[in-house]
């Protein structure tokens, strides 16, 4: 037998023995598994418990040009943590629960006071869980919110989803909160998390999505209203559309922006009141008024317009001031731009609720619309 | 230079992804991490100067053919084990790392076993190959992978969901001192070059180090440090980013494409990665059971002309490789990595000594 041979045996049997080996793949088929699509916590009904769990479930259909409309389970248990609940919760499924495909984790209301840490501990650790997957904050509660099934969800189609990954409706007046986010936004000091509210109406079969909530820690969550929502994801979010109004000097306009960014800059000197510089760039048109507009006076339109939207802007800054929380992030912003020294975040405890704003809106209206 | 021992260097900057490296940069972020940073990068660049430099004046001859000319046996035996030692656990880290990082992200239920396996039956023969086909390789993955590569690269950096003032508050944290551990953590990323003490039998020709390469690999090695330390801060957030067990990947987990092929990049990234992670052990095993070969050949292994020496040591790599990632835990793996950052001082020490060494023996 020449060496090649021997060669050739020799792979042939290794080969052999080490696919044998993976043969018993764990993978299992898809036909196995069943998708979990939303997870909602909400308070418990009996006081010895501490979290109820929905699991929305995705039913398998055969085609989706024979299924009509959409189908889910929904699977409801309640118990001491929520890896157990959803533990529990696998025993009443004969499928694998797969929770890579999970976009929705619909918070209720109630178990949003104190410390969020053992509530949101089991979606970070769990590696298989998206950290892009939405939070959002759900009323009544988040049975309700998951169990909601528009008219016009088409099968094979989440209407929620469509709400927050910014392919399907794109308001101004909806925060999108990914995971990541939100614990991000939560754990930094000098910052806050602003969550989107989900109401549900009573016959379950419709969505409004257009109030927020500013959560942190140490505070009870301050909700926000549409305007203030609106304001927040223009600034931050950099969200544009319409549905700006400015009542000022006899016009009232609608405006809707092309586009807003936000400039913020801390001064503190020794003897003076600490000054946050806020300066926004806003370029938007027309898109309803009053009365009839002159293009030759573009420029006084954006004045009035430019001042009105600051004393708004500057409204929302002092009111979050006044409940102590921070979701524009100048606490964050203060410690950026300073060497780090033991004291600094003692320092801005101290700087925050005397902190002065100063808001500069630049307001370029480009047009009056299709009509003066 | 040539272009292969761009794609070594290059190799083993971009594999630092799968070792513990970005989670003790990390870890030590409020700590004097940047400060290390920016003096291992210094040190680096100066140990691939100096070696490089060092193996052009041989070229075509690697350090086993070198000790032998020039040293005798008493330095040879005890400095190639030591080589083989460090080289082989190298392989090791990546490997068990790379195992970790697929056990928790991409198949949870899957038995460790045969993920372990399915990495080393690929990484069995990848290390069998003849050297310069293992420089083949190379080339052929560093290609295939340079459009991944740029698409995650311009992904992260222009993801909106990144916080600039993240990244520029942990930069307010580089009046900390430097500590030791960050800094050689930095310095093995710019080992790469020392591969040369295998694969320099490949560059036969005379080449010359210009000081555009130098920062080219500086430059190179810059861009994979920043992304790996900055890119996690900007994601996940300073304050709590030492919690996170994988910042990369979690991190990596936070970026999206509305559009495109799959939505989660993370499986592109770990993709992109885990490819580089085998062609890292491949590399670093190929060096470690080269060297233990010209030390050690068994005879009873001879058949014929073949001797089957080759094909033992690396089964035992694999199955030490196989044991280790089954037995230790992840504390365990980022201890004994810790400890083996804070001998890289010694090795770069007996690698310097050797080189001089051959030097004084070549010059009698």
């Amino acid at each position: 037998m020449s060496t090649k041979w021997l060669k050739i045996i020799f792979l042939s049997i290794l080969l052999i023995t080490l696919t044998s080996s993976i043969s018993g793949c764990a993978y299992k088929g898809v036909d196995k598994r069943s998708f979990v699509v939303g997870i909602g916590v909400d308070p418990p009904k009996d006081p010895g418990n501490k979290f109820r769990v929905t699991l929305k479930i995705a039913k398998p259909i055969a085609s989706l040009k024979s299924s009509t409309e959409n189908e889910y389970a929904y699977l409801v248990h309640e118990s001491e943590s929520i890896a157990q609940t959803i533990r529990f919760l696998e025993t009443q499924d004969d499928k694998v629960m797969d929770f890579s495909q999970t976009k929705i984790l619909a918070l209720s209301e109630d178990v949003l006071h104190g410390d969020l840490f053992s509530l949101m501990d089991y979606f970070v650790r769990r590696g298989d869980l998206q950290l892009v997957l939405y939070v959002l904050v759900a009323k009544p509660n988040a049975e309700d919110v998951l169990r909601v099934q528009p008219p016009l969800e088409s099968a094979g189609e989440n209407a929620l989803y469509n709400y927050f990954d910014r392919t399907g409706i794109e308001s101004p007046f909806v925060t999108t909160t990914f995971l990541f986010e939100f614990r991000r936004d939560y754990d930094t000091k000098g910052q806050s998390s602003v969550l989107p509210i989900v109401e549900a109406n009573e016959e379950g079969d419709k969505f409004t999505v257009n109030h927020s909530i500013v959560l942190k820690n140490s505070v009870e969550p301050v909700t926000l209203t549409p305007t203030d929502t609106k304001l927040y994801n223009s600034l931050m979010r950099e969200a544009a559309g319409y549905g700006y109004t400015i009542d000022n000097e006899g016009y009232k306009f609608t405006l809707s922006m092309d586009r807003v960014k936000m400039k913020l800059k801390i001064h503190v000197k020794d003897g003076e009141k600490p000054r946050a510089i806020v300066s926004i760039k806003a370029v938007g048109v027309i898109s309803e008024s009053n009365k009839l507009l002159k293009l030759k006076e573009l420029d006084y339109y954006s004045k009035l317009s430019g001042e009105q939207f600051s004393e708004q802007v500057k409204d929302l800054f002092i009111h979050l001031q006044e409940k102590n929380v921070d979701p524009f992030g100048f606490g964050l912003k203060y410690r950026a731009t300073r060497l780090n020294t033991k004291d600094t975040l003692d320092n801005w405890k101290e700087i925050y609720p005397e902190l002065e704003f100063d808001v500069k809106v630049d307001m370029q209206l480009k047009s009056v619309g299709a009509m003066e | 230079m040539s272009r292969f021992l761009y794609y070594l260097i290059f190799t083993s900057m971009m594999a630092i992804i799968t070792t513990p490296v970005p989670r003790i940069l990390l870890g030590q972020s409020a700590d004097g991490a940047i400060g290390s940073m920016l003096i291992g990068t210094a040190a680096g660049i100066l140990f691939t100067y100096i070696t490089v430099k060092f193996f052009i004046q041989f070229p075509g001859r690697d350090l086993i053919e070198l000790l032998q000319a020039y040293t005798s046996s008493w330095v040879r035996i005890p400095v190639t084990i030591y080589f083989a030692l460090i080289w082989f656990v190298a392989g090791v880290i990546t490997l068990v790392m790379t195992v970790f990082l697929l056990i928790t992200f991409l198949t949870p239920e899957m038995s460790i076993y045969t993920i372990t396996l399915s990495i080393l039956v690929t990484v069995f023969f990848g290390v069998l190959l003849k050297s310069k086909s293992v420089l083949f390789t190379l080339e052929i993955v560093f290609i295939l992978m340079i459009p991944i590569g740029v698409i995650m690269f311009l992904k992260l950096y222009s993801s909106s969901e990144l916080d600039w003032d993240q990244v520029s508050l942990s930069i307010m944290y580089i009046n900390q001192m430097p500590k030791y551990l960050s800094l050689v953590a930095t310095f093995f990323t710019f080992l790469g070059c020392s591969n040369l003490i295998i694969f320099n039998r490949y560059f036969k020709e005379k080449q010359k180090v210009s000081t555009l390469s130098l920062v080219a690999i500086g430059a190179f090695g810059v861009l994979m440090l920043v992304t790996s330390y900055f890119i996690p801060i900007g994601l996940s957030g300073f304050d709590q980013i030492d919690q996170f067990i994988f910042p990369w990947t979690s991190s990596a987990d936070a970026v999206r494409m509305k559009f495109g092929i799959v939505e989660r990049v993370v499986f592109i990234f770990m993709f992109l990665f885990v490819t580089i992670a085998f062609v890292s052990i491949i590399i670093h095993w190929h060096v470690s059971y080269k060297l233990i070969l010209s030390v050690y050949r068994l005879k009873s292994l001879q058949v014929k002309q073949q001797n089957f020496t080759p094909f033992l040591v690396v089964l035992v790599f694999s199955i030490i490789g196989l044991w280790l990632t089954v037995q230790l835990t992840q504390y365990e793996l980022y201890q004994y990595t810790k400890y083996y950052y804070y001998t890289i001082p010694i090795f770069v020490a007996v690698f310097f000594f050797t080189m001089l060494a051959i030097k004084r023996g070549a010059s009698q």
